[in-house]
């Protein structure tokens, strides 16, 4: 039942803030390409606390970007298993 | 035209202004075509995609043609589940009454709903 | 590219499946044209449903498959005619490429 959110946008686009009113308990949300860079400031975001906060590996050793440890590295394998695991997915590019 | 599958659920999120990207029309494009395919179609406005209902476009003056021309007749293609988040509206200071098509105000909690009993959610 | 040669030599271009390239060479003698080109003699009953069609167009910029058409057809022209049996004998084999391409409409989308 639940969804798997990717977002590929930084702060300045409001893709994560419109995923971060519809993602409900029990859904993921994977960070990918420039998403990656709001993987510190997501973690104070109240309604990011019911989610599975995920960020894709490739993406964040390119941009040198460390993880706040509420956030799981993943690879691009992990990825297709995570949305194999998902009912849906959506991507917020 | 037959369908060879029962019908899916698929609930278009509509974020992007009329004219500024092609990904409005791109997303009406996908409308229409899910629709000749007698699928279970929600559409839903949120963000900027909210400008896409303004009253009054008039874009000849840009050569592009009416987005909202084309939304109004949704219903013929048996398109009646048109969506708008009031928090996208209110922000944007439109008012749901005067909107170029009817469509129903929700919340977000009524987005997320719609979005769980999709099979299918397209975001552009 | 093929083209459609009218009574004053003028040449209209069209594409590929028979449908006008510029919308705005439409005319009732290119409707004409292309309708005997599909071995149709364009009646009363044809035209008024091209009318629908070109309105429509012109105020939505859509181009409607079968089942919208139909719908279409019945609330301008009445149930009697908003049936596909009816738009099937004007308009044979596939009404909604048909019909859209005598009223100068482009193809409609998502119809095969």
């Amino acid at each position: 039942m639940s969804t798997l959110h990717t977002v590929n946008k930084t702060a300045a686009d409001d893709a994560l803030a419109a995923c971060l009113r519809v993602a409900t308990s029990g859904d993921s949300l994977l960070l990918i390409e420039d998403g990656v860079y709001q993987a510190s400031t997501i973690t104070g975001h109240p309604q990011a606390q019911v989610l599975k906060l995920f960020a894709l590996k490739e993406d964040t050793d390119a941009r040198g970007i460390s993880l706040p440890s509420s956030v799981t590295p993943i690879d691009y394998a992990q990825f297709v298993e995570l949305a194999c695991q998902h009912s849906r997915s959506v991507s917020w590019f | 035209m037959s369908t060879l599958q029962s019908p899916k659920t698929i609930t278009f999120i509509s974020r992007s202004t009329p004219y500024g990207s092609g990904r409005a029309k791109a997303c009406l494009d996908m409308v229409l075509s899910a629709a000749a395919f007698e699928q279970k179609i929600n559409l839903v406005f949120m963000d900027d995609g909210v400008w896409q209902l303004q009253a009054a476009q008039k874009p000849k003056s840009i050569d592009a043609k009416d987005l909202s021309a084309a939304l109004s007749a949704l219903p013929l293609f048996d398109v009646n589940n048109i969506f708008a988040e009031s928090k996208s509206l209110s922000a944007r200071d439109l008012d749901p009454a005067s909107l170029a098509i009817g469509v129903k105000a929700c919340s977000a909690e009524a987005i997320a709903v719609l979005i769980r009993e999709s099979d299918v959610v397209y975001q552009l | 590219m093929s083209q459609l040669l009218l009574h004053n030599h003028k040449a209209i271009p069209l594409d590929k499946d028979g449908y006008l390239r510029c919308l705005e060479d439409w005319s009732p003698e290119v409707a004409d044209k292309l309708a005997s080109s599909e071995s149709i003699t364009l009646l009363e009953a044809h035209w008024e449903v091209l009318d629908v069609l070109r309105e429509f167009y012109q105020r939505t910029g859509l181009s409607p498959a079968m089942r919208p058409l139909v719908k279409l057809v019945a609330t301008e022209l009445g149930a009697d005619k908003g049936r596909s049996i009816y738009l099937m004998k004007l308009f044979p084999g596939n009404p909604a490429l048909l019909a859209s391409k005598l009223a100068g409409l482009p193809r409609p989308t998502n119809c095969f």
